[in-house]
């Protein structure tokens, strides 16, 4: 590693102006990045001290700024009592205090992997992204963060996530199954949410992540479900077509299949709890 | 000594002694001194798990700037050696060479290189070419016994592997036949038992700094358990005599065993060859994969047992893996039966017949219970199993059988560490005040009744109870010899040099506590100084559960030595005859209302008459070693849905004779329950199929954290151990057996499965759920 | 005074300024440092390496007010920061409450993880004066101890909480 310039911008402008460069790296919270820098960093650009550390709220979206640690959304008022507390939650179940304090949300949504738990969320709440390029801001679905066009920290900068507020009627679900408590990695991290209206399921979105790259939803079995009305047998149908879908990702791993079950378990877990409101 | 529970610093909780400085953050570690000039180590370890070394070509390496040594196996002297820090001479075999042409797993040692900087020695390393000879591997014990298995001891030189062709590191056999085997049982019941690699994960990395005296002797300031051991053993493997050694331990960041291995070698070589300070600092990777771990363990145990709860025949095998070298392969495989065994009567027949096994696999060591893990995974999961067959509680069945004060055990003296043991009878036990203690702390009655009734109608979380019994001994009888020095000073305060070794333990601060309780001083009045091979006398070092019951006793006979001194002087101060006088506050007393402070003795023997210094020096060896008890209990929750298991409440109620220091033994307890319930829930080293380690991080080997522990509590069972400083057992190691069972019983309490293999993660919870819903 | 650029210099450092326990700082960074090798480079030797991954927490310091790993951030990252280690948060001639309490309720073993131990014990109390046994738990959860098995650093944490209250 041969740094010669780091930088410190404080407007998101000058951030995204310095990306780019050859052998330049863009440090959000640091618990991904310096480890991890290739051996011909010469440029770091630091994300510290850039004004995008808020949580806030208008009348679509719950934003929250890619700056926000976890700590932060674990403990704000907004992330506690917005969808049923699932962000808090869920932020509260990231690895520990240490890297609670350090890591950003837009690091963890940057550095695809199974394990990080933003892209379970995103993908169950419909969230969007706003991301800053050169010149322009727009708002992207999530997944399209992950098609190869948009490079966080290379040629565009996250800064700000967006939870649709209307899914105000759903119940939330989450739940990460690992050996100990405080783990960054886990068997499975579940991020249920549902619409139910008179018996009958008005939405549904079942996320499953941890099995692989990007969190396993399927997309068919949801859509399939829309109308019918909630009862055991269903619960069963769709546990099973869950199960049977992430058993689908890697056949002979024994620990995909304890997976498939966990996704099964939780998934019945979770409708049942609907059935019984 | 008489039974005088009446103690003025034993027993009380005295404040640890380097407590405030440690969590002051002062510089106390091997790692936190500055020495000029030094330079840095690193290994080239083996990416290989069986692999002849063809060609090594160091030149590339040695041509990088601030490079100042690359030594491979043609460098170093070829002298067949353990790592094992064990009396000499140590019943491991020699196996292992400072660095050998042939690597044996993956993390074995290439070469090493001492540089001007971390990353100059990193690059040496990475520059290296190394040409090999890839050799067939074999990764388990059982297959590694099997003809046509590679033989990964072939060379000509190493001593006392009893079966290097068949890959075998140890074995022991010992029967006791009196009658038919399994003749008289009601039932009989076998099953066979699992434990994979564990790993130690001392917070402190091995880290050991080598420079020279102004006399040009080499100093060795190392992170270790033993440095008495490490003198010697160094000393043998690079051919240079002991008293051109020193060795200095600091403040030990834990050790667990894990530093009671000698790999001080290497690094004193670099040094000796550059003629400059050096340092070698493992790396967390390199801790999990290249110092030690516990002997993974394949255990059949086979026993008989009548309807009216007489335990008629036990049968028990057990192979150790013990990877590459076969450090304490004999003596950890030998207690995994002597510290089990004599748990309970046998009636008729007793077989026991261990291995240790070399594969292709990071190399076994010693670890906190030292087989005693293994062995009470089995055996109290068994126990539990043949109460349930023969239809008696479980905690009957234990009371029943285990072991009463003055009886004894043909396996005592059958079965030592690496030779005979001593015959020994139980001269202290308070197993039934422990056992009724931790039924009544963690309500086992009302909640068995209780769990029964919510697990038939709750069908996702199930709750259950667990318990076992356990023992340990109390350091190696006739095998471990301790010593100390005591000198007196002028205030009448008083040095102690001992040899006994700090880990963490706190052994600094109850050693002065046994001193001060002979010698009639406040604790703050001993000023310890332990482990430094110039200064302090002899001690075989930290392990074996030793350093109360062993060091302890030697400290007591010092100080009663420095007592009788202290009374000789006083005596012609006072002019009293000597059998008139006694030490109290300081000071000492005639009869006769009389007195002399400390002080005036100190004074009047440095200065005034009959100048000398007072001071004496003791030794202890044991005969005995007494086991400690213990009785454990487990609450937990299974969620059925995820096979997660959660130990709500833990209860250990420990018999360890008088605590010392009842504050450090509980810590001491807390600490292995703790270890041993991560062990049983979530630990444990993955492997490729090559053999190469594939979680040997924090990330991915999970340690438990504040956040996984539920109600844990220590409680002490005082008893008075004849034998014994003040009455004291050891307390270390014993805590860390119980957990497996007691959590496998517990299992079986709230879900009806018990698991054969650790660690008992929800993966093996589910599928064995759903195992026996499709019964 | 935060920078909002460092350059090299001619020897091939960066000049850096930051707080640190209470005293400020300039000093002469690598780029390629980490926040704990300049710790201890400094000669503050409380702070120590577990794992030089950000897994164990020994390396614990407080970085404006949070607990934070030094281990896996870059040295460059705290200029114009304040930072505290052990060392800053009291001696033994001047031990600070949770110092006193970590040695009372019989917290320190081998000692290694305590400093960090207690950087994180300070973040907690300064940000919640009485805590739960839980919210202990989840605050100290980045910091492993292999000695206590936490039971008695739990109550030396609740000791604490007591002592700085009165």
């Amino acid at each position: 590693m041969k740094i010669k310039k780091i930088y410190f911008p404080n407007t998101v402008r000058e951030a995204v102006s310095l990306l780019g460069k050859k052998n330049s790296v863009y440090i959000a919270g640091s618990t991904y990045s310096f480890k991890n820098i290739p051996e011909n960093t010469e440029i770091a650009i630091c994300g510290r001290d850039l004004p995008i550390s808020y949580i806030k709220k208008d009348q679509k979206y719950l934003i929250l700024g890619a700056g926000s640690t976890f700590d932060q959304i674990e403990k704000n008022k907004l992330c506690s009592s917005l969808f049923d507390g699932l962000l808090s939650k869920a932020a509260s179940a990231c690895s520990s205090q240490l890297i609670r304090n350090m890591a950003t949300v837009g690091g963890n949504l940057a550095h695809l992997n199974a394990f990080n738990l933003f892209p379970v969320l995103c993908s169950s709440l419909n969230a969007n992204v706003r991301i800053s390029l050169k010149g322009f801001s727009k708002i992207i679905s999530w997944k399209e963060l992950y098609l190869g066009r948009y490079k966080p920290g290379i040629n565009c900068l996250i800064t700000e996530l967006l939870f649709p507020l209307n899914l105000s009627r759903n119940k939330f679900y989450f739940k990460k199954v690992s050996k100990i408590k405080s783990s960054w990695d886990s068997y499975i991290t579940v991020c249920f949410r549902a619409d139910i209206y008179k018996k009958k399921i008005k939405d549904l979105r079942l996320s499953v992540g941890a099995v692989r790259a990007l969190p396993y939803i399927d997309e068919a079995l949801e859509k399939d479900v829309i109308g019918k009305e909630i009862n055991t047998e269903l619960i069963k149908d769709i546990s099973s077509r869950l199960e049977s879908g992430v058993l689908s990702l890697h056949a002979n791993s024994e620990i995909n299949s304890y997976r498939a079950s966990l996704a099964k378990n939780l998934s019945t877990d979770f409708l049942s709890g609907l059935m019984e409101d | 000594m008489p039974e005088n529970k009446d103690f003025k610093v034993v027993n009380k909780r005295v404040k640890k002694i380097d407590s405030l400085a440690l969590a002051c953050g002062e510089p106390m570690f091997t790692d936190d001194i500055d020495i000029k000039d030094m330079l840095y180590a690193k290994i080239l370890w083996s990416p290989h798990a069986h692999a002849r070394i063809k060609n090594i070509d160091v030149s590339k390496a040695l041509k990088i700037n601030g490079v100042k040594a690359v030594i491979t196996y043609k460098d170093v002297p070829r002298i067949p050696h353990t790592t094992a820090g064990q009396g000499y001479p140590e019943p491991s075999p020699y196996d292992t060479y400072i660095l050998d042409n042939k690597v044996r797993y993956v993390g074995d040692r290439v070469a090493a290189v001492a540089a001007e900087t971390l990353q100059a020695a990193n690059e040496a390393v990475r520059a290296i070419e190394v040409e090999y000879e890839i050799l067939p591997a074999v990764f388990d014990q059982l297959e590694a016994m099997k003809d046509k298995a590679p033989i990964i001891h072939d060379e000509k030189d190493s001593k006392n592997i009893p079966d290097a062709k068949r890959n075998i590191a140890a074995k022991f056999d010992f029967e006791v036949k009196n009658k038919d085997w399994f003749g008289e049982a009601d039932y009989v019941i076998e099953n066979t038992y699992r434990i994979p690699y564990f790993q130690h994960c001392a917070i402190e990395p091995h880290t050991s700094i080598c420079y020279f005296d102004p006399q040009g002797r080499l100093v060795i300031r190392t992170s270790t358990q033993v440095p008495f051991h490490v003198r010697r053993i160094v000393a043998q493997a690079l051919n240079i005599p002991v008293k051109n050694i020193r060795v200095i331990k600091p403040r030990i960041g834990g050790g667990f065993g894990s530093k009671q291995e000698v790999l001080e070698d290497i690094v004193a070589a670099l040094a000796l060859k550059t003629k400059r300070p050096v340092k070698l600092e493992y790396s967390r990777k390199e801790v999990f994969i290249s110092s030690r771990t516990r002997h993974p363990a394949f255990m059949r145990l086979k026993t008989g047992v009548k309807k009216d709860g007489t335990i008629t025949d036990a049968d028990m095998e057990i192979v150790l893996n013990t990877g590459a070298y076969g450090s304490h392969a004999l003596t950890v495989m030998m207690c995994a039966g002597s510290h089990t065994i004599p748990m309970y009567k046998i009636k008729n027949n007793i077989k026991f017949s261990g291995k240790s096994v070399y594969t292709n696999m990071p190399v076994a060591g010693a670890y906190r219970g030292y087989g005693a893990t293994q062995g009470f995974y089995g055996w109290e999961t068994q126990m539990d199993i043949m109460a349930e067959k023969i239809g008696m509680d479980p905690v009957e069945f234990r009371k029943k059988n285990y072991i009463k004060l003055g009886e004894g055990s043909p396996v005592f003296k059958a079965m030592g560490e690496g030779r005979e043991g001593v015959e020994q009878v139980i001269t202290s036990i308070g197993l039934d005040e422990a056992i009724e203690r931790g039924l009544k702390e963690i309500k086992w009655y009302e909640k068995k009744k209780e769990y029964s009734k919510w697990n038939a109608v709750n069908s996702h979380i199930k709750k259950g109870l667990g318990m076992c019994c356990l023992m340990q001994g109390s350091g190696i009888p006739e095998i471990d010899m301790a010593s100390a020095t005591i000198k007196m000073n002028e205030d009448g305060s008083f040095n102690l040099l001992m040899g006994a070794t700090d880990l963490g333990t706190g052994s600094d601060t109850i050693l002065a506590q046994i001193a001060a309780e002979v010698l009639c001083v406040p604790n703050t009045d001993i000023i310890p100084y332990s482990s430094d091979t110039d200064l302090t006398p002899f001690d075989v070092g930290a392990y074996a559960s030793s350093t109360t019951f062993i060091s302890g006793n030697a400290v007591r006979k010092t100080a009663e030595k420095v007592r009788d001194m202290i009374i000789e002087v006083a005596a012609k101060i006072l002019d009293e005859k000597k059998e008139n006088l006694y030490l109290k506050d300081k000071s000492v007393y005639s009869k006769n209302g009389k007195k002399v402070s400390f002080s005036e003795i100190a004074n009047t023997s440095l200065y005034y008459y009959n100048q000398h210094q007072i001071i004496a020096s003791a030794s202890h060896i044991a005969h005995t070693s007494p086991p400690p008890f213990s009785a454990h209990f487990a609450d937990i929750e299974v969620d059925t849905r995820t096979g997660e298991i959660s130990v709500k409440e833990y209860v250990s109620c420990i018999d360890c004779g008088t605590a010392v220091n009842p504050t450090l033994a509980e810590g001491q307890n807390d600490g292995a329950v703790v270890n041993g319930i991560s062990h049983t829930l979530s630990e444990g080293l993955e492997f490729s199929s090559n053999g190469t380690p594939l979680n040997a991080n924090f990330r991915r080997y999970k340690i438990f954290t504040t956040k996984d522990i539920g109600n844990i509590r220590t409680i002490l069972i005082p008893t008075y151990e004849p034998n014994g400083p003040f009455g004291a057992k050891s307390v270390s190691e014993i805590g860390i057996n119980g957990p497996l069972p007691a959590i496998n019983n517990a299992l079986y309490n709230a879900v009806g499965i018990r698991l054969y293999e650790a660690p008992f993660t929800p993966d093996k919870v589910l599928r064995e759920l759903g195992k026996k819903k499709n019964v | 005074m935060k920078k909002k650029e460092l350059s090299l210099d001619k020897d091939g450092k960066f000049d850096i300024s930051f707080v640190l326990n209470a005293k400020e700082l300039k000093v002469k960074i690598s780029g390629d440092e980490t926040l704990l090798e300049l710790i201890r480079r400094l000669g503050y030797k409380g702070t120590k390496k577990g794992c030089d991954t950000g897994d164990c927490g020994s390396c614990t310091v407080i970085v404006n007010k949070k607990a934070t790993l030094s281990c896996i951030i870059p040295a460059f990252l705290v200029d114009g920061c304040e930072v505290t280690t052990i060392e800053g948060i009291g001696s033994i001639s001047n031990p600070h409450p949770i110092q006193e309490a970590f040695v009372e309720a019989g917290a320190v073993q081998c000692g290694y993880c305590v400093p960090g131990m207690i950087m994180s014990t300070k973040a907690l109390l300064d940000e919640n004066g009485s805590p739960s046994d839980e919210e202990i738990k989840h605050a100290l959860d980045g910091n492993l101890c292999r000695c206590t098995g936490y039971v008695k650093q739990i109550e030396a944490v609740n000791i604490a909480s007591k002592k700085i209250k009165k």
